[in-house]
């Protein structure tokens, strides 16, 4: 972990053997993450839609 | 001594058993000694009822929202703990815009607090104050974003529909749905 601004790889992220270091692996770690913030926001979405069906019940 | 606290026991007792059965029983209009007659609105219901068919899966899609929101806050806060104190603070802010009184956002003005006060050599990333002056113009632009609903005036405390009103705006944009139940 390097304490400033830096463009390079090397970070852990989540887990101690997930370190992208290459270009192709901090792009695939992003993607990864997009993915999981999109996720989330559709499980976010079915939880209000649920609420939603079981107040007009 | 114990015979006086017992009646005002027995009597507060009493008292809740009546104002139960007047809020219950809409039709129940207790006249006032002058007259005027009283009239006992219904309890609203703010938690939506005990079913164990709603209550396990909406614990169980909780549990998964709250798991992700939890890595995700993981991944933003160990790239920040690289970048310098402007790109934190800069990121931190577009964050908290972002979500809207959520409570993630929360945490991650409890990590903004904590790096401000700890002692790991880190320069750190705003003072206390900072961070006090961050959180009207969010509730300000929120205000703006959203419906024109008033905002607590000045420094001073909130009245209570002031804060109703606010904590049912932010109710209603993190959890979209349950304000059906207000």
């Amino acid at each position: 972990m390097i304490p400033y601004l830096h463009t390079s790889g090397g970070d852990n992220l989540l887990f101690e053997s997930w370190t992208p270091l290459s270009p192709d692996a901090i792009a695939g770690a992003s993607v990864i993450l997009f993915f999981l913030a999109i996720l989330e926001r559709l499980v976010n979405g079915v939880r209000g839609r649920l609420e939603g069906y079981w107040s007009l019940k | 001594m114990t015979e006086v606290f017992r009646s005002a026991l027995h009597r507060s007792a009493e008292h809740v058993v009546q104002d139960d059965n007047a809020s219950c029983n809409k039709l129940e209009t207790p006249s006032l000694s002058d007259g005027s007659r009283l009239v006992v609105a219904p309890r609203k219901r703010i938690v939506p009822p005990f079913i164990l068919a709603h209550d396990l899966p909406r614990g169980i899609f909780y549990m998964f929202q709250a798991t992700i929101t939890y890595a995700l806050m993981l991944a933003v806060m160990s790239v920040l703990s690289s970048c310098s104190p402007l790109v934190q603070t800069l990121t931190l802010l577009f964050c908290v815009g972002h979500s809207k009184l959520d409570t993630s956002s929360l945490s991650l003005w409890v990590w903004v607090l904590e790096r401000s006060f700890s002692e790991d050599g880190l320069p750190p990333l705003i003072t206390s104050s900072e961070v006090l002056s961050f959180v009207y113009p969010q509730l300000f632009l929120l205000h703006k974003l959203g419906d024109s609903r008033p905002l607590p005036r000045g420094p001073g405390k909130p009245t209570q529909t002031e804060e109703k009103k606010l904590f049912e705006l932010a109710h209603a944009v993190s959890h979209p749905g349950f304000d059906r139940y207000f």
